[in-house]
Protein backbone atom coordinates (compact mmCIF):
# COMPACT_ATOMS: atom_id res chain seq x y z
CA UNK A 1 0.00 0.00 0.00
CA UNK A 2 2.46 2.48 1.01
CA UNK A 3 4.94 1.22 -1.64
CA UNK A 4 2.53 1.70 -4.47
CA UNK A 5 1.60 5.71 -2.91
CA UNK A 6 5.06 5.87 -2.69
CA UNK A 7 5.91 4.62 -6.63
CA UNK A 8 2.71 6.12 -8.28
CA UNK A 9 0.52 8.41 -5.91
CA UNK A 10 3.95 10.70 -5.49
CA UNK A 11 4.49 11.66 -9.18
CA UNK A 12 1.19 12.29 -9.55
CA UNK A 13 1.32 14.57 -6.77
CA UNK A 14 4.30 16.30 -8.11
CA UNK A 15 2.72 16.25 -11.46
CA UNK A 16 0.42 18.09 -10.26
CA UNK A 17 1.93 20.87 -8.15
CA UNK A 18 4.05 21.46 -10.85
CA UNK A 19 1.00 22.35 -13.18
CA UNK A 20 -0.33 24.45 -10.09
CA UNK A 21 2.62 26.44 -9.69
CA UNK A 22 3.23 27.39 -13.47
CA UNK A 23 -0.70 28.09 -14.30
CA UNK A 24 -0.62 30.15 -10.59
CA UNK A 25 2.28 32.27 -12.05
CA UNK A 26 -0.08 32.59 -15.51
CA UNK A 27 -2.96 33.76 -13.39
CA UNK A 28 -0.70 36.16 -10.86
CA UNK A 29 0.82 38.38 -14.22
CA UNK A 30 -3.34 39.80 -14.87
CA UNK A 31 -4.79 41.84 -12.46
CA UNK A 32 -8.40 40.42 -13.40
CA UNK A 33 -6.74 36.85 -12.08
CA UNK A 34 -4.35 37.68 -9.45
CA UNK A 35 -5.89 36.54 -6.52
CA UNK A 36 -6.58 32.92 -8.24
CA UNK A 37 -2.70 32.88 -9.03
CA UNK A 38 -2.47 33.41 -5.82
CA UNK A 39 -4.67 30.45 -4.33
CA UNK A 40 -3.17 28.24 -7.67
CA UNK A 41 0.80 28.35 -6.05
CA UNK A 42 -0.75 27.92 -2.71
CA UNK A 43 -2.11 24.37 -3.70
CA UNK A 44 0.83 23.45 -5.90
CA UNK A 45 3.38 24.13 -2.42
CA UNK A 46 0.77 22.09 -0.47
CA UNK A 47 1.27 19.26 -3.24
CA UNK A 48 4.53 19.48 -3.30
CA UNK A 49 5.22 19.25 0.99
CA UNK A 50 2.57 16.54 0.32
CA UNK A 51 4.20 14.39 -1.79
CA UNK A 52 7.45 14.67 0.61
CA UNK A 53 5.71 13.38 3.41
CA UNK A 54 4.80 10.65 1.86
CA UNK A 55 7.82 9.80 -0.05
CA UNK A 56 9.91 10.39 3.46
CA UNK A 57 7.43 8.37 5.45
CA UNK A 58 9.83 6.33 7.00
CA UNK A 59 11.72 8.86 8.23
CA UNK A 60 11.42 10.30 11.71
CA UNK A 61 9.16 13.39 11.81
CA UNK A 62 10.00 14.59 14.49
CA UNK A 63 12.67 16.96 13.61
CA UNK A 64 11.31 18.37 10.40
CA UNK A 65 7.49 18.95 12.31
CA UNK A 66 9.61 21.24 14.81
CA UNK A 67 11.29 23.00 12.39
CA UNK A 68 8.02 23.63 10.07
CA UNK A 69 6.28 24.82 13.39
CA UNK A 70 8.69 27.25 13.99
CA UNK A 71 9.07 28.11 10.57
CA UNK A 72 5.03 28.67 10.30
CA UNK A 73 4.84 30.64 13.33
CA UNK A 74 7.83 32.91 12.05
CA UNK A 75 5.99 33.24 9.10
CA UNK A 76 2.28 34.32 10.50
CA UNK A 77 3.86 36.56 12.87
CA UNK A 78 5.85 38.50 10.27
CA UNK A 79 2.86 38.42 8.02
CA UNK A 80 0.39 39.09 10.03
CA UNK A 81 1.20 41.17 12.88
CA UNK A 82 3.73 43.27 11.02
CA UNK A 83 2.11 46.45 10.57
CA UNK A 84 1.49 47.06 6.64
CA UNK A 85 3.78 50.15 6.83
CA UNK A 86 6.44 48.19 7.42
CA UNK A 87 5.80 45.81 4.30
CA UNK A 88 8.61 47.53 2.27
CA UNK A 89 11.06 45.90 4.65
CA UNK A 90 9.76 42.53 5.00
CA UNK A 91 9.93 41.37 1.14
CA UNK A 92 14.07 41.39 1.25
CA UNK A 93 13.77 39.86 4.78
CA UNK A 94 12.20 37.05 3.17
CA UNK A 95 14.48 36.66 0.11
CA UNK A 96 17.14 36.62 2.77
CA UNK A 97 15.67 34.19 4.14
CA UNK A 98 15.55 32.21 0.85
CA UNK A 99 18.98 32.17 0.54
CA UNK A 100 19.96 31.34 3.99
CA UNK A 101 17.93 28.19 3.40
CA UNK A 102 19.47 27.45 0.50
CA UNK A 103 23.19 27.34 2.18
CA UNK A 104 22.46 25.53 5.00
CA UNK A 105 20.84 22.98 2.95
CA UNK A 106 24.50 22.91 1.11
CA UNK A 107 26.55 22.55 3.57
CA UNK A 108 24.21 20.13 5.15
CA UNK A 109 24.33 18.15 1.89
CA UNK A 110 27.62 18.65 1.71
CA UNK A 111 29.01 16.99 4.98
CA UNK A 112 26.70 13.74 4.55
CA UNK A 113 27.25 13.12 1.13
CA UNK A 114 27.52 9.02 1.54
CA UNK A 115 24.62 9.06 4.25
CA UNK A 116 21.93 10.52 1.72
CA UNK A 117 18.32 9.06 3.39
CA UNK A 118 16.73 9.02 0.33
CA UNK A 119 18.99 7.80 -2.40
CA UNK A 120 16.82 6.69 -5.42
CA UNK A 121 17.84 6.22 -8.54
CA UNK A 122 17.83 10.52 -9.31
CA UNK A 123 19.87 11.21 -6.77
CA UNK A 124 23.30 12.65 -8.06
CA UNK A 125 26.84 10.73 -6.62
CA UNK A 126 30.32 11.94 -6.37
CA UNK A 127 31.00 14.63 -8.37
CA UNK A 128 28.36 15.80 -10.32
CA UNK A 129 26.67 16.09 -6.75
CA UNK A 130 29.51 17.66 -5.50
CA UNK A 131 28.91 20.10 -8.38
CA UNK A 132 25.30 21.00 -7.91
CA UNK A 133 25.34 21.28 -4.41
CA UNK A 134 28.50 24.45 -4.98
CA UNK A 135 26.34 25.51 -7.51
CA UNK A 136 23.44 25.49 -4.70
CA UNK A 137 25.92 27.55 -2.36
CA UNK A 138 26.99 30.10 -4.41
CA UNK A 139 23.71 30.71 -6.03
CA UNK A 140 22.02 30.59 -2.34
CA UNK A 141 24.82 33.15 -1.19
CA UNK A 142 24.18 35.25 -3.78
CA UNK A 143 19.91 35.15 -3.06
CA UNK A 144 21.46 36.19 0.30
CA UNK A 145 23.25 39.15 -0.94
CA UNK A 146 20.34 40.57 -3.34
CA UNK A 147 18.24 40.25 -0.35
CA UNK A 148 20.18 42.36 1.50
CA UNK A 149 20.84 44.64 -0.96
CA UNK A 150 17.39 45.12 -1.62
CA UNK A 151 16.65 46.15 2.24
CA UNK A 152 19.59 47.93 2.95
CA UNK A 153 21.05 49.19 -0.83
CA UNK A 154 20.06 51.97 -2.98
CA UNK A 155 17.20 50.37 -4.68
CA UNK A 156 15.39 49.78 -1.11
CA UNK A 157 13.20 52.77 -0.81
CA UNK A 158 12.45 53.40 -4.53
CA UNK A 159 10.06 51.44 -7.06
CA UNK A 160 13.14 49.40 -8.00
CA UNK A 161 13.13 47.15 -5.20
CA UNK A 162 10.72 44.28 -6.72
CA UNK A 163 13.29 44.36 -9.09
CA UNK A 164 16.33 43.28 -6.62
CA UNK A 165 14.05 41.21 -4.70
CA UNK A 166 13.33 39.11 -8.04
CA UNK A 167 16.19 38.84 -8.44
CA UNK A 168 17.16 37.31 -4.92
CA UNK A 169 14.32 34.90 -6.10
CA UNK A 170 15.83 34.17 -9.02
CA UNK A 171 19.38 32.74 -7.69
CA UNK A 172 17.32 31.27 -4.65
CA UNK A 173 15.18 29.09 -7.25
CA UNK A 174 18.21 28.50 -8.90
CA UNK A 175 19.78 27.21 -5.63
CA UNK A 176 16.86 24.75 -4.74
CA UNK A 177 16.80 23.78 -8.64
CA UNK A 178 20.56 22.51 -7.98
CA UNK A 179 19.51 20.82 -4.38
CA UNK A 180 17.01 18.89 -6.06
CA UNK A 181 19.86 17.51 -8.55
CA UNK A 182 21.81 16.97 -5.94
CA UNK A 183 18.90 15.13 -3.36
CA UNK A 184 17.20 13.14 -7.22
CA UNK A 185 13.91 15.39 -6.36
CA UNK A 186 12.05 16.29 -9.92
CA UNK A 187 9.59 19.13 -8.36
CA UNK A 188 12.40 20.79 -6.83
CA UNK A 189 13.98 21.18 -9.81
CA UNK A 190 10.98 22.45 -11.54
CA UNK A 191 9.90 24.07 -9.71
CA UNK A 192 13.55 25.92 -8.92
CA UNK A 193 13.77 26.00 -12.53
CA UNK A 194 10.52 27.71 -12.71
CA UNK A 195 11.36 30.16 -9.97
CA UNK A 196 14.77 31.05 -11.84
CA UNK A 197 13.86 32.11 -14.98
CA UNK A 198 10.53 33.76 -13.62
CA UNK A 199 12.69 35.96 -11.21
CA UNK A 200 14.62 37.31 -14.20
CA UNK A 201 11.59 38.01 -16.29
CA UNK A 202 10.23 40.05 -13.47
CA UNK A 203 13.54 41.59 -12.36
CA UNK A 204 13.80 42.77 -15.92
CA UNK A 205 10.18 44.06 -16.54
CA UNK A 206 10.26 45.85 -13.52
CA UNK A 207 13.72 47.76 -14.14
CA UNK A 208 12.52 48.02 -17.82
CA UNK A 209 9.46 49.94 -16.28
CA UNK A 210 12.04 52.13 -14.75
CA UNK A 211 13.51 52.40 -18.13
CA UNK A 212 16.97 50.78 -16.86
CA UNK A 213 18.05 46.99 -16.42
CA UNK A 214 18.05 44.80 -13.19
CA UNK A 215 21.75 45.09 -11.68
CA UNK A 216 21.54 49.18 -12.57
CA UNK A 217 18.70 49.10 -10.25
CA UNK A 218 20.29 46.65 -7.74
CA UNK A 219 23.54 48.53 -7.74
CA UNK A 220 22.15 52.24 -8.06
CA UNK A 221 22.93 53.38 -11.14
CA UNK A 222 19.64 53.72 -12.20
CA UNK A 223 19.27 56.88 -14.07
CA UNK A 224 22.62 58.10 -14.61
CA UNK A 225 22.57 57.68 -18.20
CA UNK A 226 19.76 60.13 -18.71
CA UNK A 227 22.05 63.24 -17.53
CA UNK A 228 18.88 65.09 -15.57
CA UNK A 229 17.78 62.92 -12.57
CA UNK A 230 13.68 62.03 -12.36
CA UNK A 231 12.95 61.69 -8.91
CA UNK A 232 9.24 61.08 -9.04
CA UNK A 233 7.99 59.09 -11.79
CA UNK A 234 5.32 56.57 -12.46
CA UNK A 235 5.50 54.11 -14.54
CA UNK A 236 2.43 51.46 -15.77
CA UNK A 237 1.88 48.73 -18.59
CA UNK A 238 -0.50 48.47 -21.11
CA UNK A 239 -3.18 46.98 -19.25
CA UNK A 240 -3.60 49.66 -16.93
CA UNK A 241 -3.76 52.10 -19.85
CA UNK A 242 -6.00 50.46 -21.48
CA UNK A 243 -8.26 50.76 -18.06
CA UNK A 244 -7.94 53.78 -18.42
CA UNK A 245 -9.09 54.62 -21.92
CA UNK A 246 -11.80 52.01 -21.69
CA UNK A 247 -13.55 54.61 -19.85
CA UNK A 248 -12.94 57.92 -21.70
CA UNK A 249 -15.34 59.85 -23.76
CA UNK A 250 -12.66 62.04 -24.94
CA UNK A 251 -8.99 61.33 -26.25
CA UNK A 252 -6.03 62.95 -27.79
CA UNK A 253 -3.03 61.29 -29.21
CA UNK A 254 0.71 63.57 -29.72
CA UNK A 255 2.50 62.26 -32.66
CA UNK A 256 6.40 62.67 -31.85
CA UNK A 257 9.54 61.53 -33.40
CA UNK A 258 9.47 58.58 -31.28
CA UNK A 259 6.37 57.37 -33.27
CA UNK A 260 7.89 57.76 -36.68
CA UNK A 261 10.69 55.97 -35.73
CA UNK A 262 8.89 52.62 -34.75
CA UNK A 263 6.60 52.96 -37.59
CA UNK A 264 3.67 53.23 -35.38
CA UNK A 265 1.08 54.87 -37.05
CA UNK A 266 -0.96 52.42 -37.86
CA UNK A 267 -1.13 51.02 -34.46
CA UNK A 268 -2.44 54.12 -33.74
CA UNK A 269 -4.63 54.35 -36.26
CA UNK A 270 -6.18 51.22 -34.88
CA UNK A 271 -6.05 51.93 -31.20
CA UNK A 272 -7.56 55.51 -32.32
CA UNK A 273 -10.39 53.23 -34.27
CA UNK A 274 -11.23 51.02 -31.69
CA UNK A 275 -11.41 53.38 -29.18
CA UNK A 276 -14.38 55.92 -31.70
CA UNK A 277 -16.06 52.06 -31.72
CA UNK A 278 -16.53 52.42 -28.42
CA UNK A 279 -17.99 55.92 -28.57
CA UNK A 280 -14.85 58.28 -27.79
CA UNK A 281 -14.29 61.21 -29.57
CA UNK A 282 -10.54 60.86 -30.54
CA UNK A 283 -8.16 63.52 -31.92
CA UNK A 284 -4.58 63.90 -33.53
CA UNK A 285 -2.36 66.80 -32.34
CA UNK A 286 0.59 67.62 -34.49
CA UNK A 287 3.24 70.37 -33.12
CA UNK A 288 5.27 72.15 -36.25
CA UNK A 289 8.23 70.29 -35.68
CA UNK A 290 7.65 67.08 -34.59
CA UNK A 291 9.02 64.13 -36.55
CA UNK A 292 12.16 64.17 -38.52
CA UNK A 293 11.11 67.17 -40.50
CA UNK A 294 8.25 69.60 -40.35
CA UNK A 295 5.43 67.59 -42.08
CA UNK A 296 6.60 64.30 -41.38
CA UNK A 297 3.99 63.33 -38.85
CA UNK A 298 1.45 64.51 -41.24
CA UNK A 299 2.34 62.10 -43.59
CA UNK A 300 2.65 59.44 -41.68
CA UNK A 301 -1.24 59.99 -40.31
CA UNK A 302 -2.53 60.46 -44.06
CA UNK A 303 -0.42 57.03 -44.95
CA UNK A 304 -2.58 55.36 -41.95
CA UNK A 305 -5.56 56.93 -43.79
CA UNK A 306 -6.38 58.77 -40.62
CA UNK A 307 -9.48 61.43 -41.52
CA UNK A 308 -7.89 64.92 -41.49
CA UNK A 309 -10.74 66.46 -39.66
CA UNK A 310 -9.32 64.56 -36.19
CA UNK A 311 -5.72 66.33 -36.72
CA UNK A 312 -5.48 69.48 -34.95
CA UNK A 313 -2.68 72.25 -34.91
CA UNK A 314 -0.64 72.55 -31.30
CA UNK A 315 -2.77 75.82 -30.62
CA UNK A 316 -6.38 74.50 -31.55
CA UNK A 317 -4.81 71.15 -30.10
CA UNK A 318 -4.58 72.78 -26.57
CA UNK A 319 -7.76 74.92 -26.13
CA UNK A 320 -9.28 71.38 -26.49
CA UNK A 321 -7.24 69.40 -24.26
CA UNK A 322 -8.65 71.19 -21.47
CA UNK A 323 -11.93 68.80 -21.70
CA UNK A 324 -9.77 65.90 -22.45
CA UNK A 325 -9.95 62.94 -20.47
CA UNK A 326 -6.82 60.90 -21.52
CA UNK A 327 -3.57 62.26 -23.73
CA UNK A 328 -1.49 60.44 -24.85
CA UNK A 329 2.12 61.16 -26.19
CA UNK A 330 3.41 58.61 -28.28
CA UNK A 331 7.31 59.18 -28.61
CA UNK A 332 6.73 62.59 -27.83
CA UNK A 333 9.00 64.55 -25.50
CA UNK A 334 10.52 68.14 -26.15
CA UNK A 335 7.43 69.18 -27.92
CA UNK A 336 5.39 68.28 -24.56
CA UNK A 337 7.54 69.97 -22.50
CA UNK A 338 5.63 72.52 -20.43
CA UNK A 339 9.09 74.44 -19.22
CA UNK A 340 8.27 75.80 -22.80
CA UNK A 341 6.22 78.18 -21.08
CA UNK A 342 6.94 77.60 -17.50
CA UNK A 343 10.94 78.09 -16.96
CA UNK A 344 12.93 80.80 -18.58
CA UNK A 345 15.88 79.14 -17.81
CA UNK A 346 15.16 76.00 -20.04
CA UNK A 347 16.44 75.52 -23.76
CA UNK A 348 12.88 75.41 -24.60
CA UNK A 349 11.40 78.09 -23.07
CA UNK A 350 8.98 79.78 -25.49
CA UNK A 351 8.99 77.06 -28.73
CA UNK A 352 5.62 75.76 -29.07
CA UNK A 353 4.17 72.88 -26.79
CA UNK A 354 1.64 70.63 -26.45
CA UNK A 355 0.08 70.94 -23.20
CA UNK A 356 -0.77 67.44 -22.69
CA UNK A 357 -1.16 68.50 -18.71
CA UNK A 358 -4.29 70.19 -19.29
CA UNK A 359 -5.90 66.04 -19.39
CA UNK A 360 -7.36 64.46 -16.86
CA UNK A 361 -4.89 61.68 -17.41
CA UNK A 362 -1.38 61.61 -18.82
CA UNK A 363 0.11 58.49 -20.67
CA UNK A 364 3.70 59.30 -22.15
CA UNK A 365 4.87 56.47 -24.56
CA UNK A 366 8.54 56.54 -24.58
CA UNK A 367 11.46 53.78 -24.55
CA UNK A 368 13.61 55.29 -21.29
CA UNK A 369 13.82 58.82 -19.39
CA UNK A 370 16.89 59.31 -21.58
CA UNK A 371 16.25 63.43 -22.77
CA UNK A 372 15.23 64.17 -26.24
CA UNK A 373 17.03 66.79 -29.14
CA UNK A 374 16.95 69.63 -26.83
CA UNK A 375 18.86 67.71 -23.86
CA UNK A 376 16.77 68.65 -21.15
CA UNK A 377 14.80 66.97 -18.72
CA UNK A 378 10.33 67.06 -18.96
CA UNK A 379 9.07 68.30 -15.56
CA UNK A 380 5.62 66.35 -17.46
CA UNK A 381 6.87 63.29 -16.62
CA UNK A 382 6.27 63.86 -12.59
CA UNK A 383 3.82 65.23 -12.94
CA UNK A 384 0.81 63.45 -10.48
CA UNK A 385 -1.05 62.79 -13.43
CA UNK A 386 1.39 61.41 -15.77
CA UNK A 387 2.13 57.88 -16.23
CA UNK A 388 5.23 56.74 -18.02
CA UNK A 389 4.78 54.18 -20.45
CA UNK A 390 7.70 52.52 -21.34
CA UNK A 391 8.56 50.48 -24.72
CA UNK A 392 8.37 50.43 -28.16
CA UNK A 393 5.68 52.93 -29.64
CA UNK A 394 4.63 50.30 -32.08
CA UNK A 395 4.55 47.30 -29.75
CA UNK A 396 2.82 49.32 -26.31
CA UNK A 397 0.00 50.71 -28.63
CA UNK A 398 -0.75 46.98 -29.69
CA UNK A 399 -0.61 45.90 -26.69
CA UNK A 400 -2.77 48.38 -25.29
CA UNK A 401 -5.09 47.43 -28.25
CA UNK A 402 -5.04 43.90 -27.41
CA UNK A 403 -6.13 44.60 -23.51
CA UNK A 404 -8.76 46.89 -24.31
CA UNK A 405 -10.23 44.10 -26.83
CA UNK A 406 -9.68 42.09 -23.28
CA UNK A 407 -11.77 44.09 -21.28
CA UNK A 408 -16.13 43.75 -21.82
CA UNK A 409 -17.60 46.10 -24.07
CA UNK A 410 -18.70 49.68 -22.69
CA UNK A 411 -22.97 49.05 -22.47
CA UNK A 412 -24.98 51.94 -23.98
CA UNK A 413 -25.50 54.88 -22.02
CA UNK B 1 22.45 7.49 -11.02
CA UNK B 2 23.55 6.98 -15.01
CA UNK B 3 23.95 9.36 -17.25
CA UNK B 4 20.67 8.76 -19.01
CA UNK B 5 18.89 9.84 -15.70
CA UNK B 6 21.23 13.05 -15.12
CA UNK B 7 20.51 13.88 -18.58
CA UNK B 8 16.23 13.30 -18.00
CA UNK B 9 16.76 15.58 -14.88
CA UNK B 10 18.60 18.33 -16.82
CA UNK B 11 16.02 18.41 -19.82
CA UNK B 12 13.36 18.67 -17.02
CA UNK B 13 15.38 21.47 -15.75
CA UNK B 14 15.44 23.58 -19.11
CA UNK B 15 11.92 22.96 -19.95
CA UNK B 16 11.23 24.51 -17.01
CA UNK B 17 13.08 27.66 -17.33
CA UNK B 18 11.81 27.98 -20.28
CA UNK B 19 8.37 28.40 -18.79
CA UNK B 20 9.27 30.45 -16.18
CA UNK B 21 10.66 32.82 -18.77
CA UNK B 22 7.30 32.74 -21.34
CA UNK B 23 4.92 32.39 -18.37
CA UNK B 24 5.86 36.07 -17.25
CA UNK B 25 5.15 39.01 -19.63
CA UNK B 26 3.47 41.93 -19.67
CA UNK B 27 2.68 42.32 -15.99
CA UNK B 28 1.17 45.79 -15.16
CA UNK B 29 2.74 47.69 -12.44
CA UNK B 30 0.37 47.31 -10.33
CA UNK B 31 0.80 43.93 -9.69
CA UNK B 32 5.15 43.69 -9.60
CA UNK B 33 5.28 43.73 -6.12
CA UNK B 34 2.78 41.14 -5.39
CA UNK B 35 4.20 38.52 -7.95
CA UNK B 36 7.55 39.81 -6.37
CA UNK B 37 6.15 38.71 -3.06
CA UNK B 38 5.07 35.20 -5.09
CA UNK B 39 8.00 34.55 -6.83
CA UNK B 40 10.14 35.13 -3.66
CA UNK B 41 7.21 32.11 -1.60
CA UNK B 42 7.87 29.25 -4.56
CA UNK B 43 11.40 29.64 -4.26
CA UNK B 44 11.14 28.20 -0.86
CA UNK B 45 10.67 24.80 -2.79
CA UNK B 46 13.79 23.55 -0.87
CA UNK B 47 11.89 22.92 2.17
CA UNK B 48 11.09 19.27 0.44
CA UNK B 49 14.57 19.48 0.61
CA UNK B 50 15.26 20.64 3.97
CA UNK B 51 12.62 18.44 5.69
CA UNK B 52 14.52 15.29 3.98
CA UNK B 53 17.86 16.56 5.79
CA UNK B 54 15.92 16.97 9.16
CA UNK B 55 14.60 13.89 9.16
CA UNK B 56 17.44 11.99 8.98
CA UNK B 57 18.85 9.92 11.29
CA UNK B 58 19.99 12.03 14.17
CA UNK B 59 23.33 13.33 13.87
CA UNK B 60 23.89 17.11 15.72
CA UNK B 61 25.03 19.44 13.33
CA UNK B 62 22.93 18.28 10.21
CA UNK B 63 19.69 17.94 12.21
CA UNK B 64 20.44 21.72 13.41
CA UNK B 65 20.95 22.67 10.12
CA UNK B 66 17.95 20.81 8.67
CA UNK B 67 15.68 22.11 10.94
CA UNK B 68 16.64 25.41 10.73
CA UNK B 69 16.91 25.34 6.81
CA UNK B 70 13.11 24.25 7.23
CA UNK B 71 11.96 26.65 9.51
CA UNK B 72 13.95 29.42 7.32
CA UNK B 73 12.00 28.24 4.56
CA UNK B 74 8.46 27.69 6.15
CA UNK B 75 8.91 31.42 7.05
CA UNK B 76 9.61 32.34 3.88
CA UNK B 77 6.58 30.75 2.33
CA UNK B 78 3.99 31.53 4.70
CA UNK B 79 4.95 35.12 5.16
CA UNK B 80 5.29 35.68 1.63
CA UNK B 81 2.31 34.40 1.02
CA UNK B 82 0.46 36.06 3.90
CA UNK B 83 1.98 39.27 2.90
CA UNK B 84 0.73 38.98 -0.86
CA UNK B 85 -2.85 38.32 0.43
CA UNK B 86 -2.71 41.61 2.18
CA UNK B 87 -1.34 43.61 -0.87
CA UNK B 88 -3.83 42.13 -3.18
CA UNK B 89 -6.24 42.93 -0.06
CA UNK B 90 -5.63 46.28 -0.45
CA UNK B 91 -5.87 47.03 -3.89
CA UNK B 92 -9.37 45.39 -3.80
CA UNK B 93 -10.32 48.44 -1.20
CA UNK B 94 -8.51 50.91 -3.50
CA UNK B 95 -9.61 52.34 -6.95
CA UNK B 96 -8.48 49.88 -9.59
CA UNK B 97 -10.31 49.40 -12.42
CA UNK B 98 -12.38 52.62 -12.18
CA UNK B 99 -10.63 54.28 -14.37
CA UNK B 100 -10.83 58.18 -14.57
CA UNK B 101 -13.29 59.49 -16.77
CA UNK B 102 -16.32 61.63 -16.70
CA UNK B 103 -18.77 59.29 -14.62
CA UNK B 104 -22.59 59.44 -16.35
Amino acid sequence: MTAGLAAYGVPVLYIASAVFFIMGLKLMCRVRSVGRGGVLLGIGFLLAVLGIAIEAARLDPKFALIGLAGGVLLGLSLGYVTNIDLRPSVGPLLAAAGGITALLLGIAVFLHQESWPLANDLALSGGVRGAAVGLAVVSGAFALAFGLLAGFGPAARGAGRPAVVALAASASGLAAAMMGFALGNPIVVAVGGLTTTAGLSLSSIVANALGSKPLDVAFGTLGRRAGDEYSDVKACGPEETAMVLESARKVIFVPGYGMAVAQAQHALADLGKMLEARGAKVLYAIHPVAGLIPGHINILLDEAKIDTAQILEWEAANRELADTDVALAVGANDIVNPDARGNSQSAVFGMPFVDVGRAAAVFVLKRSLRPGAAGVKNPLFERPNTNMVFGDAKKVLQAIGVELKAQAPRKAA
Amino acid sequence: MDSGMILWTVMMFVLAAFVGHHVIHGVPTLLHTPLMSATNAISAISVVGAIVVAGSEYELVRTVLGVTAVAAAMCNVVGGFLITERMLKMFKGGDVGKGKGHQP
